[in-house]
């Protein structure tokens, strides 16, 4: 198969399902429901054929998993002939596609993955097969529901496939507006409320991200004579990786690094989110019905971890070293606000939104605990931790919104000082629910744990104080879990006397997810690292570079205004 | 000695002929044959005739595509320029579509002169487009409003239509008298009313000075300001839009916010950004003395003001008016890197075309909805719309795409209107890049800002059950028009560069500037290099 289709597919064939279910009969809807499953299990199989191609060999040929994004991207460059017709765009295999899209403003569908996004794209596979599963239910408007929610599966794919920066905003955008009507049609009672701020919280912070990316095109550069790629670089290109590479250079001064960082910056968080744009969240995830809350936590809030992994740090490294312990220290705070605020909630679902603030923070300080000097590969602790921290976080808390959408089904509340008892009532849910909760809260042995720990050995040599902090927040999460659990299943309450357990379908949504929490706490090296870890060193390498070579030139240049000085006395 | 006119000559002016001549066939027709027809009849009778002229201009247009086989004492005048071809199809297809959308509704009586009126408006939109001159400017200027004013008070039941014509007339009166004021004393300054011959007396005289020290310059680029800001509905000039707006017929509305937004703004182009272009600004100052330091502020007035205002509306007529003030902003942020540039100000140019073409589209569409409101309902409130996404799927969703559209939404259109606009505006070059990048940054904070109030149609037609008066199923005369509307803007999203590269050839022109060459972009050059 070649790598244009699989790529192409990955994100066109959600989108091809999409129009599809709008073809289906109203009255079908069970035609609706088996379409939309096989388009996604479709899909997933797509992205595990993606994983093949990247990992086993010898299908990974052109693209081995050391070959970095960058030579590969290189190494796919659009041709014309004298006529000006696009003659050759792509080499077969290797991961990458590339061709003319709309010239006239340079831009090109562009597409690539490597380790980091193969992750997500993985994790949105998944996710997207068990939020099908998980819709079962819905009978509202059937045909529509599974038409956005194939949409938005589309958007997802794109978003971290592409590496045309164009075309990364636009799938960016596309997925605002099927979860505005996902949680504005199928939502809870203060749906409309939850939907708009949704929509308006994450379109304020997509302006962030285009004027951003508008800079970056623009910039005219404050060296002169920069050479990327063996080329005189000039700006007015949208190509990642290309313009990754100039950032290593000084191309980009401190100043303009510093403001495209801080506009990336915010665009991301309020995607990731993370205090103080995170207020969104919990009234989103409040409204939503179980199988979005599930893509919410598991997918969306993921993009804007890897926004910062793609573009903040490596587009503007000078900058995020400059303000890394202002973000590091943001992160830290995030940990303990959001693990502070999941404590004082009394709705279970709630509770679950403020713990992926909390989480989300870890991703933010990993990547902020930048300590490049004498050696980058204590930072990469760091990044691996935010890359991992985000496909932990998908399983655990796509799990745990589905698991407060199971007891919700049966007893009609999430109010934690309501429910109680329910080990005995159903003894399945309550084993899931223990063994996810704790992978949640970074028991060793699950995959929470993995993420954590590599984040906090990221930060003791970066700053001892956020350090601490940070580990010691473990104590906060642990106490909100397991007085969750303690309120959610310990003791006796007659009051839900009979209620069914899991029955085959939530099992079978359960499963993998259980699997994974263990697996991934077990063998994170086999399973994730194996393959992540060349495209994470690659990443470490070119922000510890455009870092210390911006440090270095401003070192130089201020060496010369000393020797100006000296000069002139 | 100018080679005097041939017969030949005038078949560049074919398309405003054929029109001016439809219009009075229409008023003997409706006067003669159908004098004794009611209602719908005569209106669909008359409808259909009109429809046949407007798709033979298409037609005509079609046919003398091929505009520049040869150069005519009568171009110095009226320019056969691809901008006036392109934007002419335009005007005559708006003029279809609306014509398509009166027959929707019986809100008058006289269709004879209702439609007549139109085809002139029309016209005059066409010959507006075209003018290379400044009396024949300010006529079709005039042509253009008079038949809009009296077409805008064509409801007579209404008390709120007769307002509103009456105020739009007012109004625009006195801003023809401040324009004809500002020509006169340009035509004192150089000595000719020729837009080409002005540019040439001005680059002589004051090249990089701008206007400091030239009073009599200075309040004739304000006073045409003022005349073009009433055209174009532009704060703090915009009093009129809104009442004229929701009182006029909702064909008309529609057809005041695009074609005569449009042809104000190709207008606004050629004279300030070609014909002025020595008195934008002094060179290396933006914010100096010229007219561009002016216009900066008159964007970012009309976009902020325009959203905010919006923001309170709850009838759907007036809500797309403050938005179309609010759209007139962000053109003129395009209009202002045009003429800011230095060496690409025909791409910026050739982006504030693509982005009319593309404004026009979405918002006939959104107007195409206020008339199905106005059918069944009598009045325009967006609380009419609730549920519809439930009852007529494919154009509530239709709507859907239009709207976001208008936001800026990527991967439509609008979306690509506003990138190509804004990226144009960061490309200038050193002189005007900080207070243009405040401009855009202002600019993009509004699309968000006016996505608050779009989605308040979505809302209504997707999160709320139908009211107890819901609006009828859509006839032809509604649907086309949305439908027609959304897929323009689904090719053009799908490939922009369908239009985007004839906007900017078309704009070289209009700058002075040749097009032809360095269209492309420093990616191909580079990499068919050898």
């Amino acid at each position: 198969m070649s790598d244009e289709f699989l790529l192409s597919a990955l994100w066109a064939m959600p989108l091809t399902g999409s129009l599809l279910i709008l073809a289906v009969p109203k009255k079908a809807e069970a035609a609706v429901r088996t379409t939309a499953l096989a388009i996604t299990v479709l899909t997933f199989a797509l992205s595990l054929l993606a994983l093949r191609a990247y990992v086993t060999e010898p299908a990974n040929h052109f693209a081995p998993i050391d070959a970095s994004l960058e030579t590969r991207a290189l190494s796919n460059q659009i041709r014309y002939d004298s006529d000006g017709r696009v003659v050759s765009s792509d080499i077969e295999g290797d991961l990458v596609v590339r061709s003319p899209w709309i010239p006239s403003f340079n831009v090109q569908y562009y597409l690539g993955l490597d380790g980091i996004s193969l992750g997500l794209v993985l994790l949105t596979g998944l996710v997207s097969v068990l939020a099908c599963l998980a819709s079962w239910s819905i009978d509202k408007h059937v045909k529509a529901y599974f038409s956005l929610l194939l949409l938005l599966l589309s958007s997802m794919m794109g978003v971290f496939l592409a590496l045309d920066l164009v075309l990364f905003y636009i799938f960016f955008e596309v997925m605002l507006l099927p979860m505005y009507f996902l949680i504005g049609i199928w939502g809870g009672e203060r749906r409309e409320y939850a939907a708009i701020k949704f929509l308006l919280y994450t379109l304020f912070g997509s302006v962030f991200i285009l004027v951003a990316i508008l800079i970056a095109y623009f910039w005219p550069g404050d060296v002169p004579d920069v050479m990327v790629h063996d080329m005189a670089f000039k700006a007015h290109s949208f190509d990642l990786p290309k313009l990754q590479a100039a950032a290593q250079t000084g191309y980009y001064g401190p100043t303009v690094q510093r403001w495209v960082f801080l506009l990336f910056l915010i665009g991301f968080l309020v995607k990731l989110p993370s205090f103080p744009f995170h207020t969104w969240l919990p009234d989103a995830h409040v409204q939503a019905p179980t199988p979005i809350s599930m893509i919410l936590a598991g997918v969306l809030l993921k993009v804007g971890g890897y926004g910062l992994v793609r573009l903040a740090w490596p587009l503007a490294p000078l900058g995020a070293y400059d303000l890394s312990w202002y973000v590091a220290a943001l992160g830290t705070f995030s940990i303990i606000y959001g693990a502070l605020a999941a404590m004082a909630q009394t709705d279970f679902k709630k509770l679950v939104a403020y713990s992926s603030v909390s989480h989300m923070g870890y991703v933010t300080l990993g990547m902020a605990a930048m300590t490049i000097t004498p050696d980058p590969s204590v930072y990469a602790y760091g990044v691996g931790g935010a890359a991992f921290m985000m496909i932990a976080h998908g399983v655990t808390s796509a799990a745990m919104f589905f698991l407060v959408g199971v007891i919700y089904e049966r007893a009609h509340t999430r109010d934690l000082d309501k429910l109680g008892g329910l080990f005995h009532v159903m003894p399945g849910y309550a084993a899931v629910s223990f063994l996810v909760f704790f992978g949640s809260m970074g028991l060793p042995g699950l995959c929470g744990f993995v993420a954590e720990v590599f984040v906090v050995l990221a930060a003791f040599p970066y700053n001892l104080t956020l350090a601490v902090l940070a580990a010691s927040a473990v104590v906060l999460t642990a106490g909100y879990i397991l007085w969750t659990l303690q309120r959610v299943f310990l003791g006796r309450n007659e009051a839900w006397r009979g209620l069914r357990d899991m029955d085959a379908r939530e099992w079978t949504i359960a499963a993998p997810l259980i699997a994974l929490t263990v697996l991934l706490g077990v063998l994170p090296q086999t399973l994730v690292f194996n393959w992540m870890g060349p495209s994470l060193r690659e990443t470490v390498a070119k922000i510890a570079a455009g870092a210390s070579s911006g440090t270095m030139t401003r070192a130089v240049a201020q060496e010369a205004v000393r020797t100006d000085e000296a000069r002139g006395q | 000695m100018p080679a005097p006119f041939q017969i030949a000559d005038f078949w560049s002016l074919a398309p405003e002929g054929l029109l001016t001549v439809w219009g009075l066939l229409v008023l003997v027709l409706d006067f003669g044959l159908l004098r004794r027809l009611e209602g719908p009849l005569r209106r669909n009778i008359l409808g259909t005739f009109c429809l046949v002229g407007g798709l033979l201009t298409i037609a005509l247009l079609l046919f003398t595509a091929d505009f520049a086989e040869r150069p005519t004492p009568l171009d110095e005048i009226v320019a056969r320029d691809s901008i006036t071809w392109w934007f002419n199809g335009l005007t005559a297809l708006l003029l279809t579509l609306v014509v398509v959308l009166s027959m929707s509704n019986p809100f008058t009586e006289h269709w004879g002169e209702y439609y007549a009126l139109l085809l002139w408006a029309a016209v005059g939109m066409m010959v507006l487009i075209a003018a290379q001159e400044l009396v024949l400017l300010f006529l079709a200027l005039e042509m253009m409003t008079i038949c809009l004013y009296l077409l805008t008070a064509f409801v007579k039941k209404r008390r709120r239509s007769a307002e509103g014509g009456l105020k739009y007339f007012v109004y625009g009166s006195v801003s023809s008298a401040l324009f004809l004021f500002g020509l006169s004393l340009i035509y004192g300054l150089t000595g000719t009313t020729r837009i080409e011959a002005m540019r040439s007396v001005l680059m002589e005289v004051a090249p990089t000075s701008g206007l400091s020290g030239n009073l009599a310059g200075a309040i004739a680029v304000l006073l045409m300001l003022v005349g073009f800001g009433f055209k174009v509905a532009a704060v703090p000039f915009h009093q009129w839009a809104p009442d004229a707006y929701e009182g006029a017929p909702s064909p008309i509305t529609a057809f005041i916010s695009t074609g005569s937004k449009v042809a104000s703004f190709i207008a606004l182009l050629r004279l300030m950004v070609h014909g002025l272009a020595p008195w934008a600004h002094r060179e290396g100052s933006l914010v100096g003395p010229g007219w561009v330091g002016l216009t900066a502020l008159l964007a970012a007035a009309s976009m902020t003001y325009g959203n905010f205002a919006a923001l309170a509306q709850t009838n759907l007529k007036r809500l797309l008016a403050y938005s179309s003030i609010a759209h007139a902003g962000y053109l003129l942020v395009g209009v202002l890197a045009a003429s800011v540039s230095v060496d690409q100000g025909y791409k910026s140019a050739g982006a504030v075309l693509f982005y009319l073409m593309i404004y026009a589209a979405s918002n006939l569409g959104a107007f195409a909805l206020a008339t199905w409101l106005a059918r069944d309902r009598g009045d325009e409130d967006v609380e009419g719309l609730d549920g519809l996404g439930y009852r007529s799927p494919l154009l509530a969703v239709c709507v859907v795409l239009l709207l976001l559209s208008l936001v800026g939404v990527p991967p439509l259109a609008g979306f690509f209107g506003k990138l190509s606009m804004f990226m144009e505006s960061l490309n200038t070059g050193k002189t005007g890049r900080l207070t243009l990048l405040w401009l855009v940054a202002l600019a993009l904070a509004n699309s968000v800002l006016s996505a608050f109030y779009y989605t308040r149609i979505l809302k209504a037609m997707f999160l709320r059950p139908p009211p107890a008066r819901p609006l009828g199923p859509p006839n032809v005369a509604i649907g086309l028009p949305i439908v027609a509307c959304t897929l323009v803007l689904v090719v053009l999203s799908l490939r922009p560069s369908l239009l985007v590269e004839p906007m900017t050839r078309a704009a070289g022109p209009l700058i002075g500037m040749p097009a032809a060459e360095g269209l492309d972009d420093l990616e191909t050059t580079l990499s068919r290099a050898p």
